[in-house]
């Protein structure tokens, strides 16, 4: 049976539990309400790299089989009861968009003086602990990041991901909410499988692993800083002359400076080199997304700058 | 002070008339994605499907879909 809702009003947020940023999930129910699965989900660069059609139609015949076995384990967090955006909001509002929920748990957690930075990092990747999953077989390794947690307990490609920390895995969108409910740090079992034979394992958690872009979240705009810096690449003899490799980001600070750059320190005509002693290479422009990607408002960062070929560090704080 | 009235008011007025054409565009949008999905045999009400899986022993697959 097919049903398509283009609201979240009166619908039970704690059966349908997702990330809400998302402008599309898709849910597989059991007739008794059960989550078989879900099919879903994006990374930071494009909203749909992840999605197929082929991925969709195997997150369904993986639903199909979960209903004909009777298997019916459901995935679901355990739900004491139900949860609408009226118990978020106190009334009733007509038109909610999904980030707005995110929104609201947001601000309730501040009301409540319960919020951390670590309620930002939600529905992880599993990419963050170096398992890429295939888009058309969404339990199927794509490749494994080389030193990763996953790779040191021997999950290769080719492997198919059963089950992460009890969940089971068809896809991509069933993957990020299991590793939504994982710790900030400690282990997290997986079970696998190589060619035909299934192993168990524990993923290591080290302390920020659930941290990824979030410039792209509606919900999550007010933590995503700007550089605050901007100007003109370095044209290669200027580059040359000073030591400066043809890739690694060097630009003039042009005028006007933002007050943040200026309480910093930094003055027009400083050549920018980054922040906190890392070399990059990329673009003056690169450099704005690099600094929404992977930093947040009030961070404080070290501006690295080449000023009369003397090398300074500024300390700035990002707004 | 009457100028800046005279001004206010009709600014006033074109806001709402701005929302309230959004809401609009918002609502035909909303009613022609039914009108396509519902010739493909999706249905629109929750607890009626719910209903009629339970009776058939159906899985239901549920799209959750923002339409600007």
């Amino acid at each position: 049976m097919l049903v398509r809702l283009p609201q979240l009003e009166g619908i039970d947020l704690n059966r349908f539990q997702f990330d809400y940023d998302l402008t599309m999930m898709v849910f597989f129910l059991g007739p008794d309400g059960q989550v078989y699965g879900r099919y879903g989900g994006r990374d930071g660069e494009d909203p749909e790299a992840r999605l197929s059609l082929a991925g969709l139609r195997y997150a369904m015949q993986a639903a199909l089989r979960t209903h004909e076995r009777s298997e019916k384990t459901p995935v679901a967090k355990i739900v004491e009861r139900p949860k609408f955006i009226r118990d978020l909001v106190g009334g009733r509002r007509d038109c909610v968009h999904c980030h707005q929920i995110n929104e609201m748990q947001h601000a309730a957690l501040k009301r409540q003086g319960r919020w951390t930075r670590d309620h930002l990092w939600r529905y992880p990747l599993p990419d963050n602990l170096g398992i890429v999953l295939k888009i058309d077989q969404g339990d199927v390794v794509e490749r494994v990041t080389r030193d990763s947690p996953a790779a040191k307990i021997g999950i290769r490609p080719g492997d198919v991901i059963e089950r992460l920390a009890g969940h089971p895995i068809h896809s991509l969108a069933d993957a990020q909410f299991a590793l939504d409910g994982a710790p900030k740090s400690g282990t997290l079992e997986v079970v696998w499988r190589h060619q035909s034979k299934t192993h168990r394992g524990q993923l290591t958690l080290s302390e920020g692993w659930r941290r990824t872009d979030l410039s792209w979240r509606r919900s999550l705009q007010w933590v995503v800083p700007s550089a605050r810096l901007n100007g003109r690449d370095l044209k290669p003899q200027e580059r040359t002359s000073r030591g400066l490799t043809a890739k690694q980001l060097a630009f003039w600070e042009g005028y006007p400076i933002s007050k943040e750059a200026k309480a910093a320190g930094v003055r027009e005509g400083d050549i920018i080199l980054g922040f906190d002693g890392k070399k990059l290479d990329m673009t003056a422009y690169q450099f704005l997304s690099y600094v929404r990607a992977k930093y947040l408002v009030d961070d404080q960062v070290t501006v690295d700058v080449l000023r009369d070929n003397k090398r300074l560090k500024l300390s700035m704080k990002l707004r | 002070m009457m100028r800046h009235r005279i001004l206010i008011l009709p600014a006033i007025m074109l806001l709402v008339a701005l929302q309230a054409t959004g809401t609009h565009a918002q609502g035909d949008r909303q009613n022609d994605d039914r009108r396509q999905a519902a010739k493909f045999g999706w249905g629109f009400d929750l607890d009626k499907a719910k209903k009629l899986a339970r009776k058939n022993d159906r899985p239901l697959m549920i799209v959750l879909r923002c339409v600007p």
